[in-house]
């Protein structure tokens, strides 16, 4: 136990001792939740919109209003033809049209129509719900007086707002976690190999068990700091609300370290130099974070076999259990799926790594 | 000291390690005794570090065995590290610990404390004590080796491993150094010690000239000197550099090679006429000044007629 | 017009001298050995005269350049190699020295001919497609002195350039030291080998951050009544107080 405690003790100098790289650590949750709430924000706010209105009446004008009052839209002009609409689209000045038939208010099944420039497909999505939104509840004011085709209500539940934050938060969680379990244990341990000290530690009665572990526990400590990092600001900063239990909370994001320490040590035993390992961990891990954990795309949209791929992506549970807890403030059962698949992670993982570890050069 | 009864011997036994197509060793065989101060002598790529990683458990070799302490180095893993010290080649320690943080982090893995080795590591660890507090990565180079070999002497081995310990280091440390194995070795610990510096030789009970993977000649010192078959002559000259050209275009040279201020001279044959042959040849070339006397040879003229 | 012209020259870290007010000259054409036990400050002042770091106080002038403003024109006309890094072992023989000489900006023909000559003096024709990593190191490093000279440099620094070298290729290496100082070129050396010393035109002796003793060999031996470099040096050197 001695043993294990001066590695760990070590371990801890080093880190410390590279004020540079600790400070990196530190300050890349805030800098992350800063970039992702402020600057690379997918929330939908004042877009230009264009309105074609064929029937000028009451109804379409109360419309207009409102969609002019909202904060997403931008009421860049009034056209007169769908020539101009058109045109309009062309030069990329709107990215929405919606259009009132003629004699809306009075015709019982008039339609309005909403165009949205589909280059980017899930802005023109959110677009297009959002103007139908609108319109929807302004119908459903004026359903009181006048009897006029029932439109589906939408309700956004859990995020009202709906606000890019409730998204981000859980995914930077997973995204900095893995980045700090994965690559800094991974470059810790390839860095001995480096040095030669490893040579020097496999030469000792030292099990290499504790080799392993003592490289680990640092950084699960220092993920756990950043944890706590990225609950405050999105709290404090972002108002997303913490509506489950936080020790549940707590207790999953453990679990997701623990895979990705082992993701790191897999990675360790399989690369020579550090640059290799960053490498690895850069590409083998934060790319399918990024792109397959539902962080940023929809997986629902993906095609099959990506589909099929982010099921192995670790973060991909990880941040569906994050939402659920935190967001929609579920209870610990309903997310026993999530907690058992990364449960299996780590246990597999675990295994092969340490069936991997070399005991020789 | 039950340690001077223990087995402290090393066995190596026909061991061939190859590297795709290179062979890091051919065949290798040397037996060492409890207690000796064994030297490994060769030039980079002998395959010293080789020898050094097998015997440690580090490696595996493609055929062959050996045992270090009566211990397999394959089957007796755990117990060769309980037992042995090792000192890589390269500078093996943390840049970023102080000298005391190393030292005290090596105890700990080996299960023990400073305190309890100290009479053992104080000749050496006395030297580096004033700078305990320095981070290793700012000492110079013979005082990481002074720290590298504390730290592994830490849990008291009975046999030491030392890979080129004294390369890249000034030759006043490194005599230090030889002074300090000398020590040890009377403390019955066996060391197993490779350089490539030839002069350190005489400084072991026995060596082994090893070059390309294999032994050329293992003996003491004084043996290996003694086996050297040929006269040898020490020449020298104000204009050194011509005549070692001159020398050898000699037609009866052997061998003519540089040793500091003079060079070491090998002839075809002996016998006063060769000689007198060549004393006319030096002075036909216009040598006023040439001084030739026969000379004892060093290990390094043997290594290099191998 | 000396090749190497040192005065007071001096480099502190802080409160720590490493270099304290040396002086000396090298002539032209001359081998001139940079002897110091480690930490004496050896690599500290050959940084200073290759323009890698300016010195504290104190001039320096290599190649008729001054260290503190020219050390552009110092790095066009040296050569420099040290045992640590020496050529690209992932590139074959020739595409370093192609490299080296591109480098130095010499033309295609005389990159060519180079190439030729350089790999027949040191008879490694046959290795011209071999990868540098794969050849012992003896040979790696007469290639890397070789290039290191590519460019015919006014002056050569060579830091501890034979460490680990086998024995024979150790002294085809000073062989190769003097054909480059007949030619005219001056030659830095450090090196831990005291056999080597004696090859040497002179040499000075670092302890502690000065230069303690600086003379021929044999002038060296004569004053320290000794008869070999090893000796001269173990005399000044056991002095060193400072651990550093």
């Amino acid at each position: 136990m001695k043993q294990f405690i001066s590695f760990v003790r070590k371990e801890f100098y080093h880190i410390f001792r590279d004020a540079r790289t600790t400070m990196i650590l530190l300050l890349m949750p805030v800098i992350l939740i800063i970039l992702f709430g402020y600057a690379i924000t997918t929330e939908i706010k004042r877009v230009p919109i264009a309105i074609f209105d064929q029937s000028r009446d009451e109804l379409t004008l109360k419309m207009t209003d409102r969609l002019k009052a909202s904060e997403y839209f931008e009421l860049y002009t009034i056209v007169d033809s769908y020539k101009d609409a058109q045109a309009l689209f062309r030069q990329g000045k709107v990215h929405v049209i919606v259009v009132f038939p003629p004699q809306y208010a009075s015709t019982p099944d008039a339609q309005v129509q909403v165009l949205a420039d589909a280059t980017d497909p899930n802005e023109a999505t959110q677009l297009i719900a959002y103007c139908s939104a609108i319109i929807a509840e302004q119908l459903r004011g004026e359903l009181a007086v006048e009897s006029k085709a029932v439109t589906p209500v939408t309700t956004l539940l859990y995020n009202p707002q709906m606000k890019g934050a409730y998204n981000f938060v859980p995914g930077v969680m997973g995204l900095i976690l893995i980045l700090i379990c994965a690559m800094m244990t991974s470059i810790g341990i390839v860095k001995e190999k480096e040095m030669g000290t490893m040579e020097v530690l496999l030469v000792s009665p030292l099990k290499p068990i504790y080799i392993i572990l003592a490289k680990a526990i640092p950084y699960l400590l220092l993920s756990m700091v950043n944890i706590a990092t990225i609950l405050l600001l999105s709290y404090f900063l972002l108002d997303v609300p913490i509506k489950g239990s936080l020790l549940l909370l707590v207790s999953v994001s453990v679990l997701y370290a623990i895979v990705s320490l082992c993701l790191g040590l897999l990675i360790s035993t399989v690369a020579d130099t550090q640059q290799a390992a960053m490498l690895i961990s850069g590409i083998a891990l934060m790319l399918p974070i990024m792109l397959l954990s539902g962080m940023m795309f929809p997986i629902e949209n993906m095609p099959d076999i990506l589909q099929w791929f982010s099921h192995i992506v670790p973060a991909k549970w990880y941040i569906i259990a994050v939402k659920d807890v935190m967001i929609k403030g579920l209870p610990a059962v309903s997310i026993l799926k999530e907690v058992g698949i990364l449960s299996l992670m780590a246990v597999v993982l675990v295994f092969l790594s340490v069936k991997r570890f070399k005991i020789r050069l | 000291m039950g340690r001077l009864n223990m087995n402290n011997e090393i066995h190596i036994n026909h061991i061939t390690k190859r590297y795709g197509d290179v062979e890091a060793l051919r065949d290798l065989s040397l037996e060492i005794g409890s207690g000796e101060l064994f030297g490994l002598i060769g030039p980079d790529g002998a395959g010293k570090t080789t020898l050094f990683r097998i015997l440690t458990t580090l490696l595996l070799a493609d055929s062959g065995s050996a045992s270090v302490c009566g211990l397999d180095v394959v089957k007796d893993l755990k117990e060769i590290r309980r037992r042995v010290g090792y000192m890589p080649g390269r500078f093996s320690l943390y840049q970023d610990l102080t000298v005391e943080e190393n030292l005290n982090f090596f105890a700990t893995v080996f299960n023990t404390t400073i305190e309890e080795n100290y009479d053992l590591v104080r000749d050496i660890y006395s030297q580096i004590e004033p700078f305990k507090h320095r981070r290793a990565g700012k000492l110079s180079g013979g005082m990481k080796q002074k720290l590298a070999l504390s730290c592994a002497l830490i849990h008291r081995p009975d046999v030491l491993f030392l890979d080129e310990p004294t390369t890249g280091v000034d030759p006043v440390s490194r005599s230090e150094f030889w002074d300090m194995l000398d020590r040890l070795k009377r403390q019955g610990i066996t060391i197993l010690v490779s350089t490539p510096y030839m002069d350190e030789a005489s400084r072991c009970d026995r060596i082994a000239l090893v070059r390309s993977g294999e032994c050329l000649s293992i003996d003491t010192p004084v043996g290996i000197r003694a086996s050297y078959d040929r006269r040898l002559y020490a020449v020298r000259s104000i204009s050194m550099y011509k005549l070692l050209g001159d020398l050898r275009e000699f037609p009866d040279t052997n061998s003519c090679f540089a040793f500091g201020d003079a060079h070491h001279l090998t002839l075809r044959k002996d016998g006063e006429d060769v000689m007198r042959r060549l004393r006319d040849y030096l002075k036909g070339k216009g040598y006023e000044d040439v001084s030739l006397e026969p000379i004892e040879p060093s290990i390094e003229d043997c290594f290099m007629a191998l | 017009m000396k090749a190497i012209e040192v005065k007071q020259l001096t480099k502190r870290f802080g409160t720590f001298t490493a270099v304290d007010h040396i002086s000396f000259e090298v002539e032209p054409g001359e081998i001139f050995g940079f002897l110091g036990a480690n930490g004496a400050g050896k690599t500290t002042a050959m940084r200073m005269l290759c323009g890698l770091s300016i010195p504290t106080s104190g001039e320096a002038r290599v190649a008729g350049f001054d260290v503190y403003r020219e050390s552009e024109s110092i790095k066009r006309n040296i050569g420099y190699m040290s045992q640590k890094f020496s050529l690209y072992g992932d590139l074959k023989v020739w595409e370093n020295i192609r490299l080296f000489g591109g480098i130095y900006g010499l033309s295609k023909q005389q990159l060519s001919r180079k190439t030729d000559e350089l790999l027949d003096i040191l008879g490694l024709e046959k290795e011209r497609n071999t990868l540098v990593d794969s050849l012992p190191l003896g040979w790696k490093q007469k290639l890397s002195f070789s290039v290191a000279i590519i460019h015919e440099p006014k002056i050569v620094f060579l830091d501890e350039p034979t460490g680990g070298v086998d024995p024979v290729t150790r002294r085809q290496f000073w062989e190769l030291i003097y054909e480059a100082a007949a030619r005219g070129i001056t030659v830095f050396v450090t090196t831990h080998y005291m056999d080597e010393a004696e090859y040497c035109n002179r040499v000075s002796i670092m302890v502690d951050g000065k230069i303690e003793a600086l003379d021929s060999p044999s002038a060296l031996k004569r004053d320290f009544k000794t008869t070999n470099m090893n000796q001269v040096f173990h005399a000044l050197a056991r002095k060193a107080t400072r651990g550093e």
